[in-house]
C-alpha cells in the first residue's frame, strides 16, 4: 500500500531554489529606470523642462521631437517628467526617513521605558493616528506657507505611528527573548542591549514598513502639489504637474496630465511590490529561527 | 484483534527518509508505549495512525486503526475514524483547544457533529467532566479555557477525548507540559478510563520511565525505527539493545541507591543523518565492522524482540 | 591573555548568602522569606512545580527582578543597587543559565559572536584577544570551531546549551545560577550537559544554584537542596538525607510522583490527600509563627 501527500508547491519549490517572481523583477527594473532617469536628468532630458513653444503646445505624444508631446505651454512633457521624478522621489524619501527615525525612536523608548512613558507616547501615536495626514500637512503649509519643507515634515510626523506602533510591538516581543535577559544578566545597560540586539533584529521590519509608506508619501505629495500646496514654480514635481495639465484635460487632451499620472501609479505599485516581498521574506526568515 | 495495526511503514518526505519499517501494535485495552528521543520519528508514527502525514510525503507499509486501513481510506472515512473511532492528546492543552470558546462547547462539538441532539450531548459533557474529576461540571462548563490550570485543561482535553467512545487512543506526550504531581494524577486518571472502557492505548513519550510505569508494552524507537520491544517490566531488568540500556544509564534517578548517570556520546539522530547498518552504531559501545554490514533484523532475546547483532552483550 | 578585571579577592566564607528574601507581585507573593547560603564550590539544588517561586527566587539572584524585601549578598558584598557599578559587579559573580537553549541566543550573531560579547563588556583587551578567549571557552565546554562559526539555528539544542555555559563562564562567575537549564534536552544529551557541569564545578571551585523540578537531576548535581512550594521552602537538607528521607509530606509527595516501573498511583493519591489535610491544618494555624526546624510547613 503506498500512498503520497501532495506537497505545497510553492514551498517545495523555494527550497530547492529561490525563484524571483516576475512582479518582483519587473517592479525593481522599473524603479531603477526611475531612479536613473531622475538623477542623470539634466544629461538626458532631450530640451530644458521650462522652455515654452507656444506654437507647439498640447503636442500629443509621438510628435517629432517630442516622445510624449507637450504641455498647454509647450513644454516638452518627457523632459518635465524626468526632472520631476527628481523631487517626487526625493521628497517621499525625506518623509520616509524622517518618519522612520522618529517612529523607531518612539516605538523603542514606549517599549523599553513602559510605565506612564509608555502610556503617554502610545496615547499620542493614537492621536495623531486618527487625524488625517493630508490635512495636517494642509494645516502646516498654511501656517509656514508653500514650499516642500513643511508638508515633508507634516508627513514624516503623520506617518510616525504607523512605524512607532510596529516597532513598540516588536520590541516588546522581542524584548521577552530569552537572550535580551541573558544580555542583561551579563551586566549590559538596558539601551546597549537595545540599541545593539534589539534593533537590528527589528530593522529588517522597519525597512519593509519604510518601503511600504514611501508608497503613501509618494501619493500624498502628489496631492498636496496638485492643491498647489506642494512644490512652487517653476520646481515641478508629478503631481504639480497634474494639476497643470488640469485645464487640458477639460479641453480634451488628457496626455500631459495622464503620463504623469502613470508615472505616480507604476511607481507606487513598484515600492508596494519590493515592500510586500520584503515583508513575506522576513517573515519566512523569522519562521525559520523561531 | 488489534485496535492499532502499523506493519512495515515507511514514510520520506522529498528524499529525506523519516521512517523505516516501522511495526507497532495495540491490541484491545492495552497500554503501548512509543519511546525514542529527537527524531525518533515516534509522534510521525502515532500520527500515522489517524492518517495525518507531513505535507509531501510518501507512505508505504500498511496502517489499520481501529478496523480503518488508513492508507486507503478518503477523506470521509478518516474524518469518520478521527471523529469516533480514534482519538489523540497533545501535549499542549492550551494549544488543541479553541481559546475563546467555552469548555462546555468544546466537548460538545465532536458529538453534535455526529448527530447527537444538543440536550442530550450537554449532559453527556457534563458527565464526561465528572468523570475525568472536574469539581462543579455545571459551573465547568461556562468557563473558558485559560480559566484552567493546565492540569484541570488536560483532562478537559481527555474529556473531550473519550466523549465518542474511541477504539483507539493516541497520547503524545500528554504530561510532558504538566507538574511532576499533576503528571501522576493525569496518568492514573488515563489509566482508570481506559481500563474501564477497554480503550487501547498508544502512550508516546520521551520519557522511559513514564513509559515502563504506564505501559503493558514499549516499544523503544531511535533515527527512525524500531530497535527493541519489549515488556515493560523485562525491558527495565534486561534492556536488549544497547541504546535502551545506555538510556536507562543517562537518565538520573531520584530513587533507590544514587548511581553514576553514564552519557550516551554523540547526539540522537534523524533516519537521515543515522550510518549504514545499525543505527546507532556511531554512538554504540558494542559497535564493530558487522554492524555496518545491514540493519539488524528484529530477534528474540530474553523477554524482548530487538535489532541487534549481539544483544547477549548487553544483557547476558 | 586577556583576563576580566580581577575579581576581590576570595573572601574565606560564603560566595552567596540570601536572607529573608521576599517578592510580590501586586498582592501575589512569588518568594516567601527564603534563604540560604552557598559556599564557594558548592552546588544548592531548589526544586518545586510551577508557581513554587523557584524561578523567581533565581531571577531575583540575577539581577532580572527586584526583591521587595531581603537581601543578596556575594562575596561579602550586598548587591542591590540599579547602578552601573553595581550590575557589572553582579554579572562578574554571578550568571545565569536560562531554560531554553533556543532563545539564548541573539539569532544575528554567530555562536563564537555571542561569547566574546560578555568580554567587551568585562575584560579588556583587543577583539582579536577576545576572539581567542571564545575559542578557548567553547573548546572547555567541547563544541567546536566550526559550531563556533555557525549562527544559533544550525547548532542541535545540546550545542547551544553547551554554548550558552561557555558564555556565562566568560566572566569567570563565582557562582552559576542554573534555570532548568537541562530540562528541554534529551536525555542522552542531558547526561552530557550533566556531566559536563560537574567536571566544570571540580575543575574551577564555581558554586551552582541549581533550579529544577526534576529531583533526579537535582540530586545527581547537587549536595544541598531546598524544597519549595507557594514560595515558602518547606523542607531543606543534604541532598541525599532529603531525598531518601523526606520529612515533609510535600516532599513524599512530589518522590512518589516520580514515575518508576513499581509506581503506585494509589499512594500518589494517599500523599496528596495527607498534603491537603496539612494545607487545612495549616490554614488554621496560619496566625501562628512556623517553629524553626529542618521541616517547616
Amino acid at each position: 500500500m503506498t500512498l503520497t501527500i501532495p506537497a505545497l508547491r510553492a514551498r517545495g519549490a523555494a527550497r530547492r531554489r529561490p525563484r524571483r517572481p516576475l512582479g518582483l523583477v519587473l517592479a525593481a527594473a522599473f524603479l531603477s529606470l526611475v531612479v536613473l532617469t531622475a538623477v542623470l536628468a539634466p544629461v538626458l532630458a532631450p530640451h530644458s523642462p521650462e522652455a515654452t513653444d507656444l506654437l507647439n503646445s498640447l503636442a500629443p505624444p509621438g510628435t517629432e521631437g517630442h516622445w510624449l508631446g507637450t504641455d498647454s505651454t509647450g513644454r516638452d512633457v518627457l523632459s518635465r517628467l524626468m526632472h520631476g521624478a527628481r523631487l517626487s522621489l526625493l521628497a517621499p524619501l525625506g518623509v520616509v526617513l524622517l518618519s522612520g527615525v522618529l517612529g523607531t525612536a518612539v516605538g523603542l523608548l514606549a517599549a523599553r521605558a513602559g510605565g506612564w512613558v509608555d502610556a503617554v507616547l502610545t496615547r499620542a501615536m493614537d492621536i495623531v493616528f486618527a487625524f488625517p495626514s493630508l490635512l495636517l500637512a494642509m494645516l502646516v503649509v498654511a501656517v509656514f506657507g508653500p514650499g516642500l519643507a513643511a508638508p515633508v515634515c507634516a508627513l514624516a510626523v503623520a506617518y510616525t505611528p504607523f512605524l512607532g506602533r510596529v516597532v513598540r510591538s516588536m520590541a516588546l516581543q522581542e524584548g521577552a527573548r530569552p537572550y535580551m535577559e541573558s544580555y542583561r544578566v551579563m551586566g549590559f545597560g538596558e539601551w546597549w542591549v537595545t540599541l545593539r540586539h534589539l534593533l537590528p533584529n527589528v530593522a529588517p521590519v522597519i525597512l519593509a514598513q519604510g518601503t511600504l509608506s514611501f508608497g503613501y508619501a509618494l501619493v500624498d505629495l502628489a496631492s498636496l502639489s496638485y492643491l498647489g500646496l506642494g512644490v512652487r514654480p517653476p520646481e515641478a514635481d508629478w503631481g504639480s504637474m497634474i494639476s497643470q495639465a488640469q485645464s487640458a484635460i477639460l479641453q480634451g487632451q488628457p496626455w500631459s496630465g495622464l503620463i504623469p499620472g502613470i508615472a505616480v501609479l507604476l511607481t507606487v505599485v513598484s515600492v508596494n511590490v519590493l515592500g510586500e516581498h520584503l515583508s513575506g521574506s522576513i517573515a519566512r526568515r523569522q519562521g525559520e529561527t523561531r | 484483534m488489534n485496535v492499532l495495526d502499523i506493519a512495515g511503514l515507511r514514510l520520506s518526505v522529498g528524499d529525506v527518509p523519516l521512517l523505516a519499517d516501522v511495526t507497532v501494535r495495540v491490541g484491545r485495552a492495552e497500554t503501548v508505549g512509543l519511546v525514542g528521543e529527537s527524531g525518533s520519528g515516534k509522534s510521525l508514527t502515532s500520527r500515522a495512525a489517524l492518517g495525518m502525514f507531513p505535507r509531501g510525503a510518501r507512505v508505504t507499509g500498511h496502517v489499520t486503526a481501529a478496523g480503518v486501513d488508513v492508507l486507503a481510506a478518503g477523506r470521509g472515512a478518516l474524518r469518520d475514524l478521527r471523529r469516533t473511532r480514534a482519538a489523540m492528546v497533545f501535549q499542549d492543552p492550551r494549544a488543541s483547544i479553541n481559546p475563546v470558546r467555552r469548555v462546555g462547547d468544546y466537548l460538545t462539538e465532536g458529538l453534535r457533529a455526529s448527530g447527537v441532539p444538543a440536550r442530550e450531548a450537554a449532559a453527556r459533557a457534563l458527565d464526561l467532566l465528572d468523570q475525568v474529576g472536574i469539581r462543579d461540571p455545571g459551573r465547568a462548563v461556562r468557563r473558558h479555557p485559560h480559566e484552567f490550570s493546565g492540569g484541570m485543561l488536560q483532562r478537559v482535553v481527555i474529556a473531550g477525548a473519550l466523549a465518542a467512545e474511541p477504539d483507539l487512543l493516541l497520547a503524545d506526550e500528554p504530561t510532558t507540559a504538566l507538574d511532576v504531581t499533576t503528571q501522576a494524577e493525569v496518568v492514573a486518571l488515563l489509566k482508570r478510563l481506559q481500563r474501564d472502557r477497554g480503550t487501547g492505548m498508544l502512550f508516546v513519550t520521551h520519557d522511559l520511565d513514564l513509559a515502563a510505569a504506564v505501559c503493558d508494552r514499549v516499544y523503544v524507537m531511535y533515527a527512525g525505527r524500531v530497535v527493541e520491544e519489549a515488556p515493560s517490566a523485562g525491558l527495565f531488568r534486561a534492556p536488549a539493545h544497547p541504546y535502551t540500556r545506555a538510556l536507562l544509564e543517562a537518565s538520573p534517578s531520584a530513587r533507590g541507591e544514587r548511581a553514576e548517570i553514564r552519557a550516551i556520546r554523540g547526539r540522537p539522530r534523524s533516519l537521515a543523518e543515522a550510518p549504514s547498518g545499525c543505527s546507532f552504531r556511531d554512538r554504540c559501545p558494542l559497535a564493530d565492522d558487522a554492524c555496518a554490514r545491514k540493519v539488524p533484523d528484529i530477534r528474540p532475546h530474553g523477554t524482548s524482540l530487538v535489532a541487534c547483532l549481539r544483544p547477549q552483550e548487553v544483557t547476558p | 591573555m586577556t583576563e576580566p578585571e580581577p575579581v576581590p579577592e576570595p573572601v574565606p566564607g560564603p560566595v552567596l548568602e540570601v536572607a529573608s528574601l521576599v517578592k510580590r507581585f501586586g498582592t501575589f507573593t512569588a518568594v516567601d522569606d527564603v534563604g540560604f547560603t552557598l559556599m564557594p564550590g558548592a552546588s544548592l539544588g531548589i526544586v518545586g512545580e510551577s508557581g513554587s517561586g523557584k524561578t523567581t527566587t533565581a531571577r531575583v539572584l540575577a539581577g532580572l527582578e527586584e526583591p521587595t524585601s531581603g537581601t543578596v549578598t556575594l562575596a561579602g558584598e550586598t548587591v542591590t543597587g540599579r547602578s552601573r557599578r553595581d550590575r557589572l559587579r553582579r554579572a562578574r559573580l554571578l550568571q545565569m543559565i536560562f531554560q531554553d537553549p533556543y532563545g539564548s541566543f541573539d539569532p544575528r550573531q554567530t555562536i563564537a559572536e555571542s561569547v566574546a560579547e560578555p568580554l567587551r563588556l568585562h575584560a579588556p583587551g583587543s577583539r582579536k584577544q577576545h576572539r581567542a578567549r571564545a575559542a578557548e571557552l567553547l573548546d572547555q565546554v567541547g563544541l567546536s570551531r566550526r559550531a563556533g562559526q555557525s549562527p544559533p539555528r544550525d547548532l542541535s539544542g545540546g550545542q547551544r546549551q553547551r554554548a550558552a555555559i561557555a558564555r556565562a563562564l566568560a566572566v569567570r562567575p563565582r557562582v552559576l545560577v542554573l534555570d532548568e537549564a537541562v530540562a528541554a534536552l534529551d536525555v542522552s544529551i542531558q547526561a552530557q550537559i550533566l556531566t559536563l557541569l560537574e567536571e566544570l564545578r571540580a575543575g574551577t571551585g564555581i558554586a551552582y544554584v541549581f533550579v529544577s523540578h526534576d529531583l533526579g537531576v537535582v540530586r545527581h548535581i547537587t549536595d544541598e537542596v531546598l524544597v519549595m512550594r507557594h514560595g515558602r521552602v518547606v523542607e531543606r537538607g543534604a541532598t541525599e538525607h532529603v531525598l531518601r528521607t523526606p520529612r515533609h509530606p510535600y516532599t513524599r509527595l512530589l518522590l512518589d510522583s516520580i514515575p518508576s516501573p513499581d509506581w503506585d498511583l494509589d499512594r500518589v493519591a494517599r500523599d496528596r490527600v495527607a498534603r491537603d489535610r496539612r494545607a487545612l491544618d495549616l490554614a488554621d494555624r496560619q496566625a501562628t509563627p512556623a517553629p524553626k526546624g529542618e521541616t517547616t510547613c
